[in-house]
């Protein structure tokens, strides 16, 4: 975190409502990714942001100043999201609305565009068979980059449960992976014999 | 076959030593069922590395600040109305405990008796009253009227400018797009 956001965190704790609003500038990135990869869905993944953010407006003056702010943030965040996610259990994924992507050319055109929907669809398709849990784990460490003991501190699990975990997540994502890409016919279960 | 520690390495992204990398491209190179799940997980992870972080449509803050508003707003009418029904409850309860104390502490001589007490100190308070204005009609200067009357006039002016303040506030923080 720089200067200027601890300042802005700083003020934003004594209800300086224009502090908060540069806070929801420089982390409105993080914390939508994870709603949009949780929810699968561009319209609920803004509404989920907006109402994360309001969320830790309220619980500002129980912030910890010695914990990183981030991962308190996107701890709040990836809490709703499980929640929603477990009110809904339907997930549906939003492919017609693309979402803002970092583009690496100014103007991308159709193709890269399409490639982009693509990407994102198969990534989405591949998330929504974990279960939430696992699906923010995965998320936050590969989105977000956060170490296994970060991922604990967001979730509020043990670094041990995180590691079976990410386990868990990987090995199920590897076996989604062989089922869509295998022959027809062809059928594989977890450390089974291919079966014809 | 035994597919331990190997599916751990493949799949925990643990550092592994030259021997332990060695022992695990022997395993593969044997192991049918290793193998496509290490060639998965790489696709899968590829996959997901190359997907770029999403964000959200821009103006985002914006959309925040008119959140934030609307939020605020719900939130002050929920604290009125769960402080009115708080009153509301305290008034109800007072008067079933009154009317309680009044049915259960004695018989209805107790109760008209009761009454007639509290009219006879309403009735003497009129009274009081009513000598008390009598005497300051009579015996105070005329100064002490003027100072009355600009202090009343004052009392009043000032509650009302305070009050059409609170409705102008009120109504000004009701409306979230007034700022826009």
């Amino acid at each position: 975190m720089s200067l200027a956001e601890a300042e802005w965190l700083r003020l934003a704790q004594h209800k300086d409502d224009t502090a908060f609003e540069h806070l929801v500038e420089t982390y409105q990135r993080p914390v939508f990714n994870l709603c949009y990869r949780m929810l699968g869905n561009q319209q609920e993944a803004e509404d989920a942001a907006q109402e994360a953010f309001w969320r830790a407006y309220q619980a500002l003056d129980r912030y910890d100043n010695n914990r990183s702010f981030i991962t308190w943030l996107l701890s709040i965040t990836a809490h709703y999201c499980i929640d929603q996610q477990r009110k809904r259990r339907l997930p549906t994924l939003d492919i017609d609305l693309l979402t803002d992507f970092d583009a690496p050319d100014a103007a991308p055109g159709p193709e890269t565009l399409l490639k982009k929907k693509q990407d994102t669809e198969a990534v989405n398709a591949l998330l929504e068979n974990l279960k939430e849990q696992d699906r923010a784990i995965i998320i936050l460490r590969y989105w977000q980059e956060f170490s296994e003991e970060e991922i604990a501190q967001t979730l509020s699990l043990s670094v041990s449960a995180v590691k079976s975990r990410l386990h868990r997540a990987r090995m199920q994502l590897a076996n989604l992976w062989m089922e869509e890409h295998q022959p027809l016919g062809l059928e594989r279960s977890i450390h089974g014999s291919p079966t014809l | 076959m035994v597919h331990q520690p190997y599916s751990s390495w493949l799949l925990d992204e643990v550092k592994l030593t030259p021997e332990q990398k060695k022992q695990l491209e022997e395993h593969l190179e044997s192991c049918t069922e290793c193998q496509p799940v290490q060639h998965a997980w790489v696709s899968v992870k590829k996959e997901i590395t190359s997907s770029p972080m999403a964000s959200p449509a821009a103006g985002f803050t914006t959309r925040w600040k008119t959140y934030l508003q609307i939020r605020n707003s719900v939130n002050q009418k929920q604290l009125a109305k769960r402080w009115l029904l708080g009153l509301s409850l305290a008034a109800v309860a007072t008067l079933i405990l009154l009317i309680t104390q009044i049915f259960t502490s004695g018989s209805a001589l107790t109760l008209i008796l009761g009454i007639s007490q509290a009219q006879q100190l309403a009735s003497g308070l009129v009274s009081q009253l009513r000598n008390v204005t009598w005497l300051l009609f009579h015996n105070s200067s005329p100064w002490i009227w003027v100072i009355l009357i600009v202090g009343v006039a004052s009392w009043v002016a000032i509650s009302l400018i305070a009050g059409s303040y609170i409705i102008v506030r009120s109504r000004r923080k009701e409306s979230p797009n007034h700022e826009n």
